[in-house]
């Protein structure tokens, strides 16, 4: 490649076409969900290997610590999430990623305008919303249940087991992806009232990026149920 | 930062109007920083229980959480998400003053887009932290020149072990995919820029929003646990670790931002007969390493999380007394561990093998099977984690299996050398300094190399873990291969940034000075690891007095050897010879466009018809 | 461009440089290594020096080879002209030298993988008579050691500061730690694992050597880590139980050393 195998090719301009842009930009959203699938991967191992691991026996009872002098050592307390609980909150994250998923493709092969897209994603942004809020209670329900007082009299002083910590670790992350959800889906709404998802051209593609993301974020969330309803206690 | 690159100079500069995202710089980055760490500092007093032990966890960690967020906001990285929210799509316009069109070298204050700008400022960000993870290392050999030194207190040694670890683990992360993965590697290509350039701006200020509160560490009571931060040490020592914590997990943010990046330009924005098997193999090594990256760095955020929640939320995922084990760390952190290793390696292979044809004028040697070695490297690096827990007393069933897949990583570097010696086999060697580092680099990566042959082995690594044999292992790696591997790249490439040469006479003094000093300085190490010097202690026995005098002095000497590097650079960056646009004679894409290189690279995108080491082939010859 | 073929590769003078880096490299490795290590007081040491010393003599002909080329390409490739030099022969590949060099990397991996096993085998099946076991607990910063053997002999607890462990009998440490992460590491009886909190690891060792060895801590736990060193005397079985009996009765086994 010396510099006379320099062809000047005069149909490439500055502006690239967009099914190459779009091809991009399909490449660097799966990266993202690829990077997003190891971060899972590493929370789901975490759950696992502490359960597997049970040191001390204490992934779910806490042996020690009691401020009851009597039943220092004893398991105090035994508490599993609800798994019904956990499945609705799934189920709605599922439901938002299918109102986006199949609203996008009918309409797309509708070949229908703007407006009715805008609805779409905001419903989808609001599901995101409803099940932000159900993450806040389940995580507040760890809050209820999971901590134990140590040894000090301090009752500001607690500490989860194992488990309730590997259950705030996958919840807290399940609801940064919620919002991240919701800002999705309401910006697209914005975007599309304004006329800026469209079904030409360029325009469309964000919409179908948007979506592969938000079908990960609820197989992400039907994994992590499957897991920790199945393997718990 | 003197960067001649003036060519978009213009007679009137852009940043008069266009509102108030054009005035954010550097400098706004900082101010909005403070003021988010003050309001993560002071707000938590309003809303959390200030009687609790982990308070003031609560807040260094919120405080750090709004440094980043201020200093995102502050340099403009928040302006692209909030606009695409909004639905204010950037025009034209923007998107050019973005990459800093006739702003000057005002632009390299700036979040600014353009590949080559990213590139610079890299360079010098690298060159920054290395020079402060440098000077710890001073330090650290000062306090290490007799026995009882006590040169500084063991929290401030420990302390200063810990920094010097982490900040020269992330300044050789970005020192050769930084600079050139930027600048070069798009041009290579024959790309007009990165594939998503505003990311490319993020992944770098996101660096520096990282650094700022690793660096804060230090001022806070520093951390006694080390770069590697075991648990549970890690929950127990002070809130330095809060801020560290969050670097780290910021630096994360960057690094898969570069990757998706790196990647993504590669696999989609290469130009017309840039097929996978003509890529420079520079470009294939920032492919792999950045591929590599995408996958290691998550686990290392993952684990950084589970520390700030295990200090300041209550949880036990490394408490024994609640379910939890330090082991979980311990996983954790070497399933990142190992193949960060080779995420920093790689790179900086990629670019010696650039320098290896160059400066022997012959075609790089089976180039198939380097690239293949390089990528062995990589899809085996993730098998090995475990070899740094043999002596922890974790599944020592997994032993075997562990030593073998890391004994197997010496098939794939052999491949490395087999490479270099197979161009540099029978060519014209032009021992031009960049050529100079390469040998260096050969000779010292041998030495690193073999040494960890040793520690693969279980019996072996039973005495040897955890002492100064390990660590003058991976210095040999890091200083005398990667490190070697960098500065040559800046010997290589500098012209092409600056338009000049560095000056080749303190290149040479440089380099003896960097190798005589790596090794006398680990040499001597090794000899006081395999005596049964443990690393990381900040006295020791008389015993281990002699070499650890020794490697003292050879740490100054490499010292000695790096500033007259830096005064290389900083001197010929404004008065080195002026090297036209292809000093070397290369055939690499990024010689071929003009010094200084202009906005969007090519006038005309070129279409390629062979690789670019067809050195003494007919043209052509090789379609 | 013109073609610069004059670039030759003549083998004797070559092998010559080979063979004498190899010499040397192989007499380092030979006379330099029990010479460089901890001298050896049990099998594990006795197995970590041979493994270093074959492993070295392996690899001196391959990094010879490597600093042979250098060294001969520096000699005798050098461009000594002015400006840029002529390109030179282009060799793109070599089929043969790929897969002997792969070969021969693959064979030698086999040979350490093997080597490596075999030994982690004899390392992992040391025993000895009387095999008494020790409690090792790591704490912030000092070593403590209970002789359960006490309790049997002398009905109460023992426990020290220094370990004291008979010559030529197997040891069976059970190692945990109060507090942080430690690491017990006596150099040189060749043997280390990590004290983890919650957790007891164990180590055997049949120590073939009396006299006083390092105990050192290998992982870093904090302020005085350094300084968290003591020592190991190994006796013969009568001085054992001397010492034995003259350590006063301590009050009781440290609980978490037996919380699993
Ligand atoms: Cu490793
Ligand atoms: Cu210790």
């Amino acid at each position: 490649m010396s510099s006379d195998t320099i062809e000047h090719e005069a149909s490439h301009g500055h502006h690239e076409a967009p099914e190459v842009v779009e091809g991009r930009q399909r490449l660097g959203i799966w990266l993202f969900i690829v990077g997003d699938v190891i971060m899972l991967a590493s929370f789901i191992f975490t759950y696992l290997y502490l359960r597997g691991t049970n040191t001390g026996n204490g992934w779910m009872t806490y042996l020690q610590g009691d401020t009851n002098a009597a039943n220092y050592g004893q398991p105090v307390h035994e508490k599993v999430l609800s798994a019904g609980f956990n499945w609705t909150i799934t189920a709605v994250i599922v439901a938002s990623a299918a109102v986006v998923w199949f609203g996008e493709k009918h309409l797309r092969a509708q070949q229908k305008g703007a407006g009715s897209f805008s609805l779409i994603a905001a419903v989808a942004g609001l599901l995101a919303i409803v099940a932000s809020a159900l993450t806040v209670i389940q995580l507040r329900s760890i809050d209820e249940h999971m901590p134990y007082h140590l040894l000090s009299q301090n009752v500001h002083e607690f500490t989860y087991t194992a488990y309730g910590s590997a259950e705030i670790l996958l919840n807290g992350s399940s609801l940064l992806h919620l919002i991240v959800l919701a800002f999705l889906g309401f910006g697209l709404a914005i975007r599309a009232s304004k006329g800026l998802v469209s079904s030409e051209g360029l325009k469309w593609s964000q919409a179908r990026f948007v979506r592969f993301f938000w079908v990960w974020v609820a197989l992400g969330s039907v994994i992590t149920a499957a897991v920790t309803s199945l393997i718990n206690k | 930062m003197t960067a001649t690159i003036d060519l978009q100079k213009s007679h009137s500069p852009a940043t008069n109007g266009g509102g108030f995202l054009r005035r954010l710089n550097f400098g706004t980055g900082i101010i909005f920083g403070i003021i988010g760490a003050l309001l993560g500092y002071f707000l938590p007093h309003h809303f959390f229980d200030n009687q609790g032990s982990a308070f003031a966890d609560q807040c260094t960690v919120i405080s750090a959480v709004g440094w980043v967020i201020g200093f995102w906001f502050g340099i403009g990285a928040l302006a692209g998400p909030f606009k695409w929210f909004l639905g204010w799509d950037q025009t034209h316009a923007d998107e050019m003053y973005l990459a800093g069109k006739d702003q000057g070298k005002k632009r390299y204050w700036k979040y600014c887009t353009d590949h080559k700008v990213v590139g610079v400022q890299y360079l010098v960000l690298a060159m920054v932290l290395l020079g402060a993870g440098g000077i710890l290392a001073m330090l650290i050999r000062t306090d290490l020149i007799s026995p009882g030194s006590h040169f500084v207190n063991q929290q401030v040694y420990n302390s200063f072990l810990s920094l010097h670890g982490m900040l020269m683990i992330i300044s050789l992360i970005i020192a050769v995919a930084g600079p050139w993965g930027n600048f070069v590697m798009p041009i290579q290509c024959g790309a007009r820029d990165m594939a998503f350039p505003r990311l490319n701006a993020l992944s770098l200020w996101t660096v520096v929003a990282a650094a700022v509160p690793l660096l804060t560490t230090l001022f806070i009571g520093g951390i006694q646990d080390g770069w590697t931060t075991y648990a549970p040490i890690s929950i127990q020592t002070g809130i330095g670790m809060n801020t560290f914590a969050i670097a780290i997990i910021t630096f994360v943010i960057s690094t898969t931002v570069a990757g998706v990046n790196t990647v993504c330009t590669i696999m989609t924005m290469r130009t017309t007969g840039m097929s996978l098997d003509r890529l420079p193999i520079f470009t294939w090594a920032s492919l792999i390493g950045g591929a590599l990256g995408l996958y290691a760095m998550p686990f290392f955020a993952t684990a950084m999380t589970m520390t700030i929640l295990d200090r300041s939320a209550g949880t036990s995922f490394f408490s024994a007394d609640s379910g939890g084990t330090g082991w979980l760390w311990e996983n954790m952190f070497w399933l990142m561990g190992h193949p960060e290793v080779y995420v920093i390696l790689i790179p900086a292979v990629g670019a010696l093998l650039e320098i290896a044809t160059v400066f022997s004028r012959k075609p790089l040697f089976s180039y198939k099977t380097a690239i293949g070695g390089m990528a062995g490297i990589a899809g085996l690096s993730i098998l090995v984690w475990a070899h740094h827990m043999f002596t922890t007393g974790w599944a020592p069933q997994l032993g075997g299996p562990f030593m073998l897949t890391t004994e197997l990583i010496s098939i794939p570097t052999g491949i490395i050398f087999l490479v270099a010696v197979g161009t540099i086999w029978r060519g014209n060697l032009w021992m031009k300094t960049p050529m100079i580092w390469l040998m260096g680099f050969i000779a010292n990566f041998i030495i690193g190399g073999v040494t960890g042959i040793y520690l693969s082995d279980i019996p072996v690594d039973n005495t040897m873990h955890g002492t100064m044999f390990v660590v003058a292992h991976f210095h040999y790696v890091f200083v005398g291969s990667v490190l070697f591997g960098a500065i040559g790249a800046v010997y290589f490439w500098f012209p092409k940034i600056s338009g000049r040469f560095l000056d080749e006479k303190m290149g040479r003094i440089s380099f003896w000075l960097a190798f005589i000093g790596v090794q006398v300085t680990f040499l001597a190490m090794f000899v006081s690891g395999l005596r049964g010097m443990p690393r990381r202690y900040a006295s020791y026995q008389a015993i281990f007095e002699h070499t650890n005098v020794i490697s003292t002095i050879g740490a100054y000497t490499i010292m000695a050897g790096m500033l007259v590097s830096l005064a290389n650079i900083i001197l010929s960056w404004r008065s080195g010879e002026p090297s036209g646009p292809n000093p070397w004679h290369s055939k690499t894409l990024e010689w071929l466009v003009p010094t200084p290189v202009p906005l969007e690279n090519f006038e005309v995108l070129p279409v390629i018809e062979s690789d670019p080491y067809t050195y003494g082939e007919k043209e052509g010859a090789r379609a | 461009m013109t073609k610069n073929n004059s670039n030759k590769f003549s083998l004797k003078p070559f092998l010559v440089i080979w063979a004498v880096l190899t010499a040397i490299g192989i007499w380092i490795s030979i006379k330099g290594t029990p010479w460089l290590m901890e001298k050896s007081a049990s099998h594990q040491m006795h197995m970590a020096i041979l493994t270093v010393i074959v492993f070295s003599v392996a690899a001196a002909p391959v990094a010879a080879g490597i600093y042979a080329v250098q060294i001969y390409a520096l000699a005798k490739w050098r461009y000594k002209g002015e400006g840029v030099p002529p390109d030179a022969e282009p060799l793109r590949n070599n089929v043969k030298a790929v897969s002997a060099w792969i070969g021969v990397s693959a064979l030698l991996t086999t040979f350490l993988l093997i080597w490596g096993l075999a030994a982690l085998a004899s390392d992992d099946n040391v025993s000895g008579p009387n095999p008494m076991t020790v409690n090792v607990t790591g704490q912030q910063w000092m070593w403590s050691f209970q002789y359960p053997i006490a309790e049997t002999l002398l009905h109460h607890n023992v426990e020290s500061n220094i370990l004291v462990i008979p010559v030529n009998n197997q040891a069976n440490f059970n190692v945990t730690s109060v507090d942080v992460t430690h690491g017990f590491w006596v150099p040189s009886l060749g043997v280390k694992v990590d004290a983890n909190p919650g957790t007891v690891t164990t180590l055997s060792v049949v120590p073939n050597k009396p006299g006083w060895y390092d105990i050192r801590c290998v992982e870093l736990c904090g302020l005085n880590h350094s300084a968290m060193i003591t020592k190991a005397h190994v006796v013969s079985d009568k001085e054992f139980l001397t010492w034995l009996k003259e350590q006063p009765a301590s009050p009781a086994a440290i609980t978490t050393s037996v919380k699993n």
